[in-house]
């Protein structure tokens, strides 16, 4: 009984790993990946099978005929075609998929994957090498050296999170006679997170220090930039434009932002799943936290956000914070992250973007 | 043929680019071209019109009369056009001509109507196909030729169709196409020896079989030299008795006796002997075929023949048939009272008879020549008045020094055979008088030239001749023997003591064309003295060249067929391939192919070429090295220099030279006229340094204490010399 389901089990995994072999169904890919060939296919396009079928006709006039002139025309055009297939496996094989980004927007707006591919060896040159997924498309010509980045745009409509999917590297340089192709699945995901509700309540403000909130928020893009000069730090992605040092990045050494010390310290908000508690739909409530932190980021508050329950943390940093909650100062997270919490919500198998 | 139909709705699927058009153009030019000379000439300048209208509509798109004159309706309609006219011309559709002459307008339309990526795809198959229906006419060298410019435009136009961002460049198609075919040409080579040729139609229109070579029943001199050119099938042979040797293959077929000074024609009593032809077997009434006087049997040969269709009455035998053709199909034959084996009905069909000869070159007849039962056939015998007289001449004298006719036929073989004459496919023969022409002046012919010169000196001297035409020789294909149209051959038939015997004049020039074949008889290098005796300008012996190269072409190319693919299997130690070895050669050939593209140096990228500085710069080290002076890994070449001068004094001069010229091309970059002149006379100075030998021998061993040079000194000397 044992051995049977041992054996079954045994026989479904080869299964899927020779499923995953052909078709790559898993995201299991990991980048960078050059297109060898294992994974390369090469089959005749529609234009190769016609092309095919006008050799054959040749082949039985000449037959019928006894056209020797007949035959070697075929045969010089099978040799054009099938060197071909070699030129076209050449011009493929040395791609390398070097990164996938993951991808955010808002749902609404497409998503956009940058990828970024490279020649394996340095000498080879890859000619209309063109990329796609499910519903994002690009082309490019992939020179020796240099890197050539694709951008995959994806069309959005709801909030969530969306898997790139597999992605099939393909060209029919030079004659497109020949279509080779190969898969590559790389556990890439695109956040959508819900669209900022559009005139979201005030945000309450944290439990813990029930001072009153500010009148008003009309201040907002002034208020990073007011107070004591407190120092320049690094740049740090997610920091208002108008604290940039404008007089660093001038001299070339870098970006860097400004910090100063706000004359007083803005209340420190507490987002929470449960403050949207007077709208009932989940999608609704999203986008209303959404808005909130749109608004903190752009006041630049310290908040915490607390989805509860049906959090998921969706980072690269998720693993390490058993913590649902994230403490929110602005520059321990960053809006992103908080974005694709939002787009994460209820979603259980990131994968497949399910809940 | 199928009738591919016309996509009526535009633009279906990816619209093509403007840039496309030329390459389009030109493919359909190039695939239409060889056919101008074959096609009414309605039919080209349709199809040319058609291709000018579709480059004007993409010239001009705003055109409204043009586009409406190219949408796919329209053009639907000039082929169904097409099809009534064609139809009228020819007289029948369905057959080759018809066929391809309508190919050749659909392709036009189809290049006026193109405006899709899919139109174009299908327009590059299609001219593919129209490119090697050319062959039905012409196999020649040329033809072979002028097919390359047309293979570089498919490859081209589907280079371009792909495209996404297309190019306005010329050459990129072309050399990637051209890279692609040299790559291929192995395969191709591969395929075309080994893929097995097939014998025989797999089917054949009714028509096509109209429009066959084969023989005819009149002979003009030249036509059986041009129905030599034919490789096709005129018939095959199963022996069911040992295989006769070569000379005995004379394969009796049509009959002329009546001769109008050009043109050898069947006997004026063709109507009356299809009456009275010979109510008996051969076999049992044997006063036909034995000598009357001897009592031993000729050799007696079975066989059965697989005629092809050739639309005419008669049947082939081996000279001379001892029996009428016995058929399965009970197809009614008879023997005519000239030997001809006659069929009641044209062969329409592949016909299979068996058939009885004895090998003898004569056959004995009661009647006198000249008369069919009681009827003068006035020219069986006889000269033709006012033409060919320096012939008649001629065979007046011949008369006069043999009386006896043996003796006489005998020597006009001699005369064949020690004066200069040209066993020749390409005779130059014009006039009025072309058996004088051949006999004295060109002496150039083919069998029929020799046979009916023979045969008329024959009759000038008043021995009854006549021609016989037929096919000679013959080539085993394992169990069975093909005879083609190549075999054609025409030899004489002279009545001497009561007998009608063989003279095969040719076999007096050209012996192994008897022996071995057409192929043997004429050899690609002319023989020279042979040469020599005629005008030898520039012009003839270049012509002489290019028609053994062509030669080389028909037999190597042209011909090849499956005698020669066993020959080159047997060769190769493989006497009787299998299916099995023949897919394991290929699928060997194609993985050693296969890994050299891919693992050798044919990248895509085009080699660069490397400065000469630096060649000469290696040059330079290596000249040093095999003196014995090693460069040092921290080492420029002005240090290397000033070591070099150092064990050097003797050549210091040319050291210093061409360490401050490789110094200048390398680091000051000069303008190129100054750049050229500096490579110059480094190639020279380098070219002039003794041997590597000597300077081992003339090293400077002592440590001398000569002032070390420096850039100064290099930089005045590079002064003082350019």
């Amino acid at each position: 009984m044992n051995a049977t389901t041992q054996q079954q089990s045994s026989r479904q995994s080869n299964n899927r790993s020779f499923k995953q072999r052909l078709f790559r169904t898993e995201a299991n890919d990991t980048l960078p990946l050059p297109v060898t060939h294992d994974r390369i296919y090469i089959l005749p396009r529609r234009r190769g099978w016609a092309f095919l079928a006008a050799l054959l006709i040749i082949l039985v006039a000449s037959i019928n005929y006894g056209l020797s002139l007949g035959y070697a025309l075929c045969f010089l055009l099978t040799g054009l075609f099938a060197a071909t297939l070699l030129a076209t496996y050449r011009n493929m094989a040395g791609v390398m998929l070097h990164s996938v980004a993951d991808a955010d927007a808002v749902a609404g707006e497409p998503l956009l994957f940058d990828a970024v591919l490279t020649g394996k060896n340095p000498h080879s040159e890859h000619i209309d090498i063109e990329l796609h997924g499910e519903r994002c498309y690009a082309r490019a010509d992939v020179h020796a050296g240099s890197r050539t980045k694709l951008e995959l745009l994806r069309p959005t409509d709801t909030r969530g999170v969306q898997p790139l999917g597999r992605l099939t590297i393909e060209s029919d340089y030079p004659l497109g006679l020949w279509r080779s192709w190969a898969y590559i699945h790389a556990p890439v995901v695109g956040y959508v997170s819900p669209q900022p509700e559009n005139q979201p309540p005030e945000p309450p403000a944290a439990s813990s220090t029930p001072e009153p909130q500010p009148d008003g928020l009309t201040d907002t893009t002034a208020t990073t930039t007011h107070g004591e000069f407190a120092g320049i730090r690094p740049y740090r992605a997610g920091d208002s434009t108008a604290a940039i040092a404008w007089k660093q990045l001038a001299r070339g050494t870098g970006l860097h932002t400004r910090e100063f010390h706000p004359e007083h310290s803005p209340d420190r908000l507490s987002l929470s799943w449960e403050q949207t508690n007077a709208l009932s739909d989940t999608e609704a409530r999203l986008s209303r936290l959404a808005a909130w932190i749109h608004m903190a980021h752009r006041t630049a508050r310290p908040y915490t956000l607390d989805l509860g329950p049906y959090a998921h943390l969706s980072t690269n940093a998720s693993d390490k914070e058993s913590n649902t909650a994230i403490d929110g100062t602005s520059e321990e997270i960053t809006e992103q992250q908080a974005l694709r919490q939002l787009a994460a919500f209820g979603i259980t198998d990131l994968s497949s973007g399910t809940a | 043929m199928a009738l591919i139909s016309l996509s009526v709705s535009p633009a279906k699927g990816e619209s093509l680019s403007v840039a496309t058009v030329p390459w389009l153009a030109a493919l359909v030019m190039l695939a239409q071209m060889p056919h101008y000379l074959y096609l009414p000439w309605w039919v080209s300048l349709a199809g040319a019109t058609l291709v000018v209208l579709g480059v004007a509509r993409w010239r001009h798109p705003d055109m409204r009369w043009l586009t409406l004159l190219t949408n796919g309706w329209s053009l639907t309609l000039a082929a169904a056009i097409a099809v009534v006219l064609i139809k009228a011309h020819y007289g029948y559709f369905i057959g080759r001509d018809p066929c391809v002459a309508f190919l050749f307008l659909l392709v036009s339309c189809k290049f006026a109507e193109s405006r899709s990526i899919k139109d174009a795809t299908l327009l590059i198959c299609l001219s593919a196909f129209l490119l090697s229906t050319r062959y039905f006419y012409s196999q020649s060298l040329i033809s072979g030729i002028v097919t390359v410019p047309a293979v570089l435009a498919i490859g081209g136009a589907f280079y371009v169709i792909r495209q996404k961002k297309p190019t306005s460049s010329l050459t990129e198609p072309l050399a990637i196409t051209g890279k692609l075919l040299l790559q291929g040409l192995p395969i191709a080579a591969l395929l075309f020896v080994i893929f097995p040729r097939l014998p025989g139609p797999l089917w054949s229109l009714p028509h096509d079989s109209a429009a066959t070579t084969g023989l005819s029943d009149s002979m003009t001199l030249g036509s059986i030299s041009e129905l030599s050119q034919s490789g096709a099938v005129a018939f095959r042979v199963d022996f069911d008795t040992p295989v006769p040797n070569a000379q005995s293959l004379y394969w009796r077929g049509p009959v002329l006796s009546q001769f109008d000074g050009r043109t050898w024609s069947q006997n004026n009593l063709q109507s009356l002997s299809s009456q009275q032809s010979l109510n008996f077997l051969p076999k049992s009434d044997k006063r036909y075929l034995l000598n009357p006087d001897a009592s031993a049997t000729p050799p007696v040969t079975q066989y059965t023949v697989t005629l092809e269709p050739h639309q005419r009455h008669w049947l082939f035998a081996l000279d001379v048939p001892a029996s009428l053709p016995v058929n399965d199909a009970g197809t009614q034959a008879r023997l005519s009272h000239d030997f001809q084996l006659l069929s009641a009905t044209p062969v329409s069909d592949t016909l299979r008879y068996q058939q009885t000869s004895f090998l003898q070159d004569r056959y004995y007849d009661t009647q006198p020549p000249g008369r069919v039962d009681g009827q003068v056939s006035g020219q069986v015998s006889g000269p033709v008045s006012g033409k060919n007289q320096r012939t008649h001449q001629f065979a007046r004298q011949l008369r006069q020094q043999y009386p006896d006719d043996t003796d006489l036929a005998n020597a006009m073989l001699r005369w064949f055979a020690e004066e200069p004459y040209f066993y020749t496919l390409r005779p130059t023969l014009a006039g009025d008088n072309p058996v004088d022409e051949f006999l004295f002046d060109s002496l150039r012919g083919f069998c029929e030239h020799y046979a009916a010169a023979f045969t008329v000196v024959m009759r000038a001297a008043g021995i009854p001749a006549r021609i016989v035409t037929g096919y000679q020789g013959g080539e085993m294909n394992g169990e069975y023997m093909i005879v083609r149209q190549s075999d054609a051959h025409a030899w004489a038939e002279v009545w001497i003591d009561n007998a009608w015997r063989r003279y095969d004049p040719t076999a007096a020039v050209a012996p192994s064309r008897v022996e071995a074949g057409i192929g043997a008889a004429l050899p690609s290098d002319e023989p020279l003295p042979t040469l020599a005796r005629f005008d030898t300008s520039w012009l003839r012996a270049a012509h002489l060249r290019w028609d053994s190269v062509n030669y080389q072409w028909q037999q190597w190319v042209v011909d090849f067929n499956t005698g020669k693919q066993q020959n080159l299997w047997r060769k190769l130690g493989f006497p009787n391939p299998s299916p099995l070895h023949v897919a394991l050669v290929v699928i060997g050939a194609a993985a050693l192919w296969s890994l050299l593209l891919l693992r050798g140096q044919w990248s895509w990228r085009p080699l660069r070429r490397r400065p000469p500085e630096d060649r000469l710069w290696e040059r330079w080290l290596r000249h040093l090295q095999l003196s014995g002076l090693e460069k040092l890994s921290h080492e420029g070449p002005q240090d290397l220099g000033q070591r070099a001068a150092k064990a050097w004094p003797v050549h210091q001069n040319s050291i210093l030279s061409i360490t401050s010229a490789l110094v200048t091309l390398r680091y000051s970059s000069p303008i190129p006229v100054a750049r050229n002149r500096l490579v110059t006379t480094l190639k020279r100075d380098l070219n002039s340094l003794p041997s590597p030998k000597e300077w081992r021998q003339s090293t400077n061993h002592r440590d001398n204490n000569k002032a070390t040079l420096t850039l100064s000194d290099l930089n005045g000397h590079y002064t003082d010399r350019v």
